[in-house]
């Protein structure tokens, strides 16, 4: 539904989200109309429409979220504070070697946006590929086209600014793999807006996601190390990150690589898509395979499709893993919540972001 | 006269045309226009003033303009405000053509019948066709200028015969191609009928 | 139509044409030229007949060159003209006062088209004031006429005193048309030009008592003139000085007023250096003096300074420094009419003022509202159009407020509205990259704001290269967007250097600017503005370097591509998304094609009338509601996104 608080345009999300800096560049309100554009990681209004109650605003996330609202709405399942609402957290990994080497650890996104394409959850997936060094949006039709956007790329790509022209094609179904961010957009879209062409949504694979970069990150590859090229990149244990360029391994610190953090990120409380079909992640400690996240029937009637064609494989996840990543996850809640982290104006049910508050005070630790 | 128009209505061709036929029927003519940056949507005029003894200047004073040929509403109601009189007869192209600042929805543009309104209370006598309409019939509805010559040369109180807007326009036509000739004659010859307004 | 060739024969001209004529009934032989409002279509007529006659025409690439071409036309004992406007005049400054030095030898005769009220110019100029700052003649004519007259007379006036004149005319000259007589055209022979050994043309100090020889010289000479003239009573207590069009105001204002019996008028047509005893004698008795002319009070201030001089009484001055006389907006500022003039000598006469303007109070009443004014606009199709929106998205993306400095041609409107009110600066041709290159080292205190220049290609060949050598050398930090629409559009199309043509129409090898700035050494890239998806990106990537960096936006004038050939656009209406968050007018009323308006129903509507059919609408429409006219949905591009 339109909710007030929605009713705003886009003067007010340059007032709001722009303009303060809490934009993350999920690229939501790009290509929406010709007055909002974005390029490498900058998104601007470029010219005031004068409309003053907007789909750009609805479809923000950073503007007024209620995530226990839209998560009721998607998963119809309850809540837990940490994760989010979920049917069930399972390990994974691809079953194909040609897939699981051109991907990221287990290969898991990648299997699923085959398996999307192939066998008619849609006609397209809209992924991230690295062009050079920087993200960039893409758009596959084929398993050739989703293997070259394969890999992680931390980067703050406004990845659904692709998506808005695509509702507007002969594109009938998309699948989108995105940040939490996006993922939160798209819903946002689909439950809150009037977007033409928000039907076509069909799977939203969502990613475990804590912080992403700036693209002056990458920009700094380039005069630092005269990289021209990025193959593969990933969060090492002792490390911020570590890239596999043309200039060969580059690793940065924790502290070093935080300085590049999009400001945005630090008012996320939601690493693990909890507004997704399926969110999925890296399993700490076990590069071979990936945590995934369960949230939808939908989402799990595509994993099981791709285990009965052989294409993926599954086993439960650990107890103690499941400890750490919910600690993990409530832990960056916590900082928001509390305001710890560099936020918006961060009050309950006076924020852009409202939980209810059973699950505030869940985050918060308090009671049990 | 004044020909009245918007930057890119062929005001000047039409001035020039008009020049060339009084010039052939005997008077001293002399005209004042400005463009140059009027081609970019500006207002344009053309001062036309025939004698058959003198020689005047290039502007025709305030208040004294005896015809005023305008392709356009909004500006035949600009130039009448300054040079209209109580004797002034107006013949005018019904089809605005929206300055920027409507276009751009800044402003609004009055409603052609109250510009006409407006024009009549300054003057004596209004004149009123579809020029655009009948160029476009033509096979050009840019060839209107040459539509409201036709008007002009048809109009029985104004001194030039007709005779000489033909030869003027065969003269400018010299050079044209065919397909050109053809628009123009027909925009020259095609029927005209001037509404009393 | 100039080269007309029946003596004897009445016909009308504009004053353009009629200077064009002088000039080949004193048997012209080279003309060269840099096109400017409102004396551009001189050179025009006379190059069109280039080849014939043994006339030589060009359009040169600055005034300055243009005048030193003529001036070495005449050296070798032709018979030269250089036409340009006024801000050309100031251009070829420090030439103007070198070149009195050494003199002419064939006639030599400068057109230069002053614009009164600014109709076609960024300011007015009075170009009068170089004429007596160089101490050359100056000619002013009053009518038509009179212009093919003075431009015929010139030449030989210029061979007489061995230096160049200048011949000054305004819009009301230029612009207006007026009948007169053909005169003959003389046979040109066989001529063989040479240089002797002993040929020299320096400008030396000590030949300054040359130039005051030369003077007096002309000052003679317009004793005589029949272009000064007296009407009126012998010895008339109130008397009209008036030079330019300005005198036939004056004339028509006195029978206006019924003061022409008793007022004498004298027209003075040789305005510099005065015919002293020939105003001596008609003012000399007289107790009042009016002065009419435009723009600046240059007659008024030497003949007060005369009178003051060798008058023998005091007098009463009317004019600008008195108030009288006096434009719309004060005196000495914009054109003047008859109804002005009027007004003034109402003024001095104590009479009411005769000024007849039609009543209209009751207007807004029946209107409903006040008359909208119609503000310049680009044309519908133009490229600087898209260029502008180009760079309007470009920074604001940067974020950075960067800013744009511009100069002369069409793309000056970007100051407006119909340029997204992109333009920071605008003076002189060149002074954009020009002030860039100030701008461009200000990072030094602490200016984090990118710098853009825009330049036409005719401005870039006209006066930005010299600054463009400066943004290297020392190393200024800025992007030079150089917008290439292959024509030096806003005075009328006329051929430059990169256009593929010269000045009598035949094809040339254009030159590449990209040519130039490669050569250089700058980085240099190359994007058609109305692919905007191409456009964009390249100049965000641009304002992520540092340096002098080079952007040509390429795209053909639209006026000229429609002569060529004019695809129609059109608006399917049920696809149109109209005011609806996702556009709300955005063709019509943001990007602002003058062709796009509204219908009823808010649904954009283009005309038929005014679209050049330049696309950019098509591609820019969010829905993809505007297609070519004989285009269908099946073959009109249904963009799929992303590749």
């Amino acid at each position: 539904m339109i909710l007030d608080e929605l009713s705003k345009g886009p003067e007010q999300l340059k007032d709001e989200v722009i303009g303060p800096g809490w934009c993350v560049s999920c690229g939501a309100c790009v290509e929406l109309c010709p007055y909002i554009k974005s390029e490498g990681d900058r998104v601007a209004v470029v010219h005031n429409c004068a409309l003053t109650d907007g789909n750009c605003y609805k479809v923000c996330p950073r503007t007024f979220t209620d995530y226990t609202d839209l998560a009721g709405d998607i998963t119809g399942s309850s809540s837990d504070a940490a994760l989010g609402a979920y049917r069930e957290v399972l390990q994974a990994r691809s079953s194909r070697l040609e897939i699981r080497g051109a991907a990221q650890y287990g290969g898991v996104v990648s299997t699923l946006a085959v398996i999307a394409l192939e066998d008619g959850f849609s006609d397209a997936a809209l992924l991230t590929l690295t062009d050079g060094i920087y993200p960039r949006p893409v758009l596959a039709r084929n398993r050739q086209q989703v293997l070259e956007a394969a890999g992680s790329k931390y980067g703050v790509c406004p990845g659904l600014s692709g998506l808005n022209r695509t509702l507007r094609s002969g594109i009938e179904q998309v699948t989108v793999v995105g940040r939490p961010c996006q993922v939160t957009a798209l819903r946002k879209m689909q439950l809150n807006s009037s977007v033409e062409g928000r039907e076509k949504v069909a799977l939203i694979l969502g990613l475990f996601c804590f912080w992403a970069l700036d693209y002056v990150f990458f920009d700094q590859l380039k005069t630092r190390y005269g990289a021209t090229s990025i193959k593969h990149a990933d969060i090492p244990r002792e490390a911020g990150i570590s890239l596999d360029t043309d200039q060969g391994q580059i690793t940065l610190s924790l502290e070093e690589t935080r300085r590049y953090v999009r400001r945005g990120c630090h008012s996320c409380a939601d690493p693990t898509s909890e507004l997704a079909d399926l969110a999925i992640g890296s399993t700490e400690g076990d590069p071979a395979w990936c945590t995934l996240i369960v949230r939808t029937e939908k989402g799990g009637s595509l994993v099981n499709k791709a285990k009965d064609k052989g294409f993926l494989e599954t086993r439960p996840c650990s107890r103690d893993f499941l400890k750490a990543l919910s600690n993990a996850a409530l832990n960056k809640k916590k900082r928001v919540l509390e305001g710890k982290a560099e936020s918006p104006s961060v009050v309950i049910n006076n924020s852009y972001l409202r939980f209810d508050d059973e699950t505030c005070r869940q985050i918060r630790g308090e009671g049990v | 006269m004044i020909i009245a128009g918007v930057g890119g209505q062929g005001n000047i061709l039409a001035s020039g045309l008009a020049a060339l036929a009084a010039t052939a029927a005997g008077y001293r003519v002399v005209v004042g226009e400005t463009y140059g940056a009027s081609q970019r949507g500006g207002s344009v005029m053309s001062h036309l003033r025939l004698s058959l003894h003198k020689e005047y200047g290039p502007l025709v004073p305030y208040g004294q303009a005896g015809l005023i040929l305008a392709f356009e509403p909004l500006e035949a109601l600009r130039v009448a405000s300054k040079y209209a009189c109580a004797e002034t007869v107006v013949i005018v192209n019904t089809v605005p053509v929206y300055p920027v600042s409507v276009t751009l929805k800044e402003a609004d543009y009055p409603e052609t019948a109250d510009i006409l309104k407006a024009i009549k209370s300054l003057v004596k006598e209004l004149y009123i066709l579809d020029a655009t309409s009948l160029a476009r019939s033509a096979g050009d509805p840019r060839a209107q200028n040459i539509v409201m010559i036709n008007a002009l040369a048809g109009y029985p109180h104004q001194p030039v015969d007709r005779l000489y807007f033909e030869e003027a326009l065969e003269d400018f036509l010299a050079g044209a191609g065919s397909g050109q000739r053809e628009i123009n004659r027909r925009a020259f010859e095609c029927e005209v009928e001037l509404k009393k307004y | 139509m100039i080269a007309l060739n029946r003596p004897g024969h009445r016909v009308i001209m504009t004053g353009n044409e009629a200077l064009a004529r002088g000039a080949l009934e004193a048997g012209v032989d080279f003309c060269s030229s840099y096109p400017g409002s409102p004396c551009v279509e001189v050179a025009e007529s006379l190059f069109k007949l280039a080849g014939e006659n043994q006339l030589y025409g060009e359009w040169s690439t600055n005034e300055m060159v243009a005048l030193e071409a003529a001036a070495a036309a005449s050296f070798a004992g032709l018979r030269a003209l250089c036409v340009m406007k006024q801000n050309g005049l100031a251009v070829t400054a420090d030439l103007l006062l070198s070149l009195n030095h050494p003199g002419t030898r064939g006639g030599l005769v400068i057109v230069v088209g002053d614009d009164p009220g600014a109709h076609s110019s960024i300011n007015e100029v009075d170009s009068r004031h170089f004429a007596r700052h160089a101490e050359v003649p100056l000619l002013e004519p009053s009518t038509v006429e009179e212009a093919r007259a003075m431009c015929c007379w010139a030449f030989e006036l210029s061979e007489q005193i061995e230096t160049y004149v200048i011949l000054r005319v305004v819009t009301r000259i230029c612009h207006a048309r007026g009948n007169f007589t053909l005169g003959e055209l003389p046979l040109k022979e066989e001529r063989k030009v040479k240089i002797e050994p002993w040929d020299r043309f320096f400008c030396f100090a000590p030949m300054h008592g040359m130039i005051h020889g030369r003077q007096e010289q002309a000052r003679l000479i317009f004793e005589e003139s029949l272009f000064n003239c007296y009407s009126g009573p012998e010895k008339a207590e109130t008397v009209v000085v008036a030079s330019g069009p300005a005198l036939l105001y004056a004339r028509e204002a006195l029978e206006l007023l019924a003061l022409d019996q008793k007022t004498g008028l004298l027209k003075v047509g040789t305005t510099w250096p005065l015919p002293r005893e020939k105003v001596l004698t008609h003012l000399r008795e007289a107790e009042n003096i009016i002065f009419f002319e435009e723009t600046d009070p240059f007659l008024e201030q030497n003949v007060t300074s005369l009178m003051a001089q060798y008058g023998g009484k005091a007098y009463r001055f009317f004019g600008q420094a008195s108030g009288h006389i006096s434009g719309e907006a004060g005196p000495g500022l914009g054109e003047l009419n008859t109804g002005l003039a009027a007004r003034g000598l109402a003024k001095v006469f104590n009479l009411p003022d005769p000024l007849k303007l039609p009543e209209t109070d009751h207007l807004q009443g029946i209107l409903k509202m006040e008359m909208p004014e119609r503000e310049m606009t680009l044309c519908p199709g133009c490229p600087h159009r898209s260029s502008f929106w180009a760079i309007k998205c470009a920074l604001e993306l940067d974020g950075r407020q960067a800013f744009v400095l511009g100069d002369i041609g069409c793309y000056t409107l970007g100051i407006f509205k119909t340029g997204f009110m992109l333009l920071r600066s605008v003076m002189c041709m060149g002074s954009g990259i020009g002030l860039a290159n100030g701008f461009g080292q200000l990072h030094r205190f602490g200016m984090n704001q990118p710098v853009l220049a825009v330049m036409g290609d005719s401005t870039f060949f006209h006066a930005c290269l010299p600054a463009l050598l400066n943004g290297l050398y020392n190393e200024a930090d800025f992007i030079a967007v150089v917008l290439d629409n292959s024509i030096t559009a806003m005075t009328g199309f006329q051929p430059h250097p990169g256009a593929g043509l010269n000045a009598a129409g035949v094809a040339v090898e254009p030159l590449k600017i990209e040519n130039i700035t490669t050569g250089m050494g700058l980085k240099t890239l190359i994007a058609d503005p109305h692919d905007l998806d191409e456009t964009i990106p390249a100049l965000y990537g641009l304002l992520r370097e540092k340096g002098l960096r080079v952007l040509i936006l390429r795209r053909e004038c639209a006026l000229q591509a429609a002569r060529k050939e004019r695809k129609l656009y059109r608006v399917i209406a049920e696809k149109c998304a109209g005011e609806a968050c996702g556009c709300n007018n955005f063709c019509g009323r943001v990007f602002g094609c003058p062709a796009i308006t509204m219908t009823e129903d808010s649904k954009a509507l283009i005309s038929d009338a005014l679209c050049t059919g330049c696309g950019a609408c098509a591609v820019l429409c969010p829905r993809g509601a505007i297609l070519a006219v004989d285009e269908t949905f099946e073959q009109g591009s249904e963009k799929e996104g992303l590749s």
